[in-house]
């Protein structure tokens, strides 16, 4: 039974369908595992065991009489806890709201049920996703996500959970969300694979708002593949969230169709972990069978996390408006996030507006860059997870990277993908991004199942699991 | 007086009873500039005078959260909320010099 706690989800589909694996069987194991080893790493918040076991009773009657969802079918997942399970608190990784109902499902939830995934948990998570500016890795009440790699060091955030059930072999697969860094962190310290869509690509309905214009919900699986799949089940309009667009997404095909086109950002390995720069050179000679490499690209001229921050400090401020005004905030788990909402309380309208106003010829000229090329890729970070214990910004302060495409990709809304591509320092997970134009999924997961197809990294197990 | 100074000298007449000080005490620095020194959307020029201005909104946007928020907060927590507000003045500045930028 073992055998089954790191397949991918198109192998345990497989044994389901063969029957050698009933739905039931498959989901008891990860509730185990979730109940068992979910404390270990704070990875998560609520085991969602009786609704499991009633769901996969159900896929496996269907199979049974020959009613077939699709590839998920049968396959148990967590998400992370800012998305509304009926019946089940939603606690946006804040004290205060330990016991919060909303009611209904989110559309991601109700999209992945109707695919056949059967939901198992409800994962940890940093404290309103980071949105009052934490610096440390217990900002949440269930404790700082550790990493299965080393306990000692962080998961990441704010997807801390997701990520961390993923690489523990938990569930096969987690949803998770990113506004600034918040699936690229925590699938690059856990050396898993995370999909930051396309803004849009993925309805918001009954996930918890940070800010409006650059919230994304997003998959963190063992394979690129994998995340197409998801992808597939969970993309789409949407007439609860006006923001969905209705772009069909088609996971792509397993053998290359072309020859791909890649690029690489002038200063991008500056300040950078030596492993991690080694790592990243090793994956570039891999990409280098299947694609051409342009090297000494530049980003357009923009402050770009500038941008980035002052919009996701006026939307989160108004977001977070009553917890402010209301005092609740004095509730939350770490000291920043307690006083970190006032500030952008005054944030000025025309600031705001300005940013916005800005954010659009900046996007067209990120675009004219991206269109060169079928995607941009670097280090996803510069280092290997942070210790715990550690002020944020105080970890590995002699490699802070270089060029850092994460603010523009997250202003503007474009996808990206990060894919474990080796170990560094302690044996720590390190990471290659892909970022490609808006509504290219498709494409960086071709390229990221071509890498993994060439190399075995994502299939490294942490120690001792 | 350019548009900018206008519209603040107004806002601040009215902010002034709320926070307990004279209006005169919240005048920007930059009112008084001379208006050929302003930029075509009626703003300062990003000089000498913006980093004044810069300080003084500063000031009278920490002194909002006081009013509303003092009360909560320990002097290390304003302390703190005052660097964020100015870092946030710090990054609407360079926005405002990138938008200048592109336009010319």
């Amino acid at each position: 039974m073992a055998k089954v706690d790191f397949l991918t989800i198109l192998a345990l589909g497989r044994l389901l369908r063969s029957r050698r694996l009933s739905v039931v069987e498959l989901t008891e194991r990860s509730l185990d595992r979730l109940e068992r080893l979910g404390p270990t790493y704070n990875a998560v918040v609520r085991v969602l065991r009786e609704p499991a076991l009633t769901e996969a009773r159900e896929r496996d009657a269907e199979l049974k009489r020959g009613k077939d969802r699709g590839p998920l079918h049968g396959i148990p997942y967590g998400v992370k806890d800012l998305l509304s399970v009926e019946g089940a608190p939603t606690t946006w990784g804040a004290s205060g709201y330990r016991n919060r109902l909303h009611q209904g499902d989110a559309t991601v939830v109700r999209r992945l049920r109707r695919a056949g995934a059967v939901l198992c948990a409800k994962l940890a998570m940093v404290e309103l996703a980071g949105g009052m500016g934490y610096r440390q890795a217990f900002a949440t009440y269930a404790g700082p996500g550790r990493t299965p790699w080393d306990t000692d060091r962080w998961s990441g955030g704010s997807s801390s959970g997701p990520a961390a059930a993923v690489a523990a072999g938990l569930v096969p697969f987690a949803i998770g969300s990113e506004t600034w860094g918040s699936i690229q962190y925590p699938a690059a310290f856990c050396g898993v694979t995370g999909l930051r869509p396309t803004f849009g690509r993925v309805s918001r309905h009954g996930a918890m708002a940070l800010s409006p214009t650059m919230d994304k919900l997003g998959p963190l699986a063992r394979s690129a593949e994998d995340c197409g799949l998801v992808l597939a089940a969970i993309a789409g309009s949407d007439p609860e969230d006006p923001s969905a667009i209705g772009r069909r997404f088609t996971p792509p095909a397993a053998q290359p169709v072309r020859r791909y086109r890649i690029g690489v950002l002038r200063g991008t390995l500056d300040r950078t972990q030596p492993e991690v720069v080694r790592n990243f050179e090793a994956a570039l000679q891999v990409l280098g069978e299947i694609a051409d490499v342009q090297e000494g690209l530049t980003l357009p001229d923009y402050p770009w996390d500038a941008m980035a921050g002052l919009v996701l400090d006026a939307e989160a401020a108004s977001t977070f408006e009553p917890l402010v005004q209301g005092g609740r905030v004095t509730r939350l788990t770490s000291p920043e996030d307690r006083v970190g909402g006032y500030a952008g309380q005054v944030v000025l309208a025309r600031d705001y507006l300005r940013a916005l106003r800005v954010r659009r010829p900046a996007a067209a000229a990120l675009d004219r860059v991206l269109a060169q090329v079928d995607c941009l890729v670097g280090p996803t970070l510069p280092t290997v997870a942070w210790p715990l214990g550690v002020s944020l910004d105080q970890a590995y302060p002699e490699f802070p990277g270089g060029t850092n495409i994460a603010g523009a990709a997250n202003l503007c809304g474009i996808p990206g993908l990060f894919v474990m591509n080796g170990t560094g320092e302690g044996g720590l997970p390190t990471s290659l991004q892909l970022t490609g134009r808006a509504l290219t999924e498709a494409t960086l997961l071709e390229i990221g199942m071509h890498y993994q197809v060439r190399t075995k990294h994502h299939r490294q197990r942490p120690p001792g699991l | 007086m350019n548009r900018r100074a206008f519209a603040e000298s107004l806002a601040f007449a009215a902010l002034a009873p709320a926070l307990g000080v004279p209006a005169d005490s919240l005048r920007l620095g930059g009112s008084s500039q001379d208006p050929s020194l302003t930029s075509g959307d009626g703003y300062p020029p990003v000089a000498g005078g913006e980093v004044e201005d810069a300080a003084t909104l500063a000031g009278t946007l920490m002194a909002i959260i006081r009013l509303e928020y003092g009360e909560r907060l320990s002097p290390a927590d304003l302390a703190g909320v005052a660097d964020q507000i100015r870092a946030g003045l710090e990054r609407a500045d360079l926005i405002r010099q990138a938008d200048r930028g592109h336009e010319a």
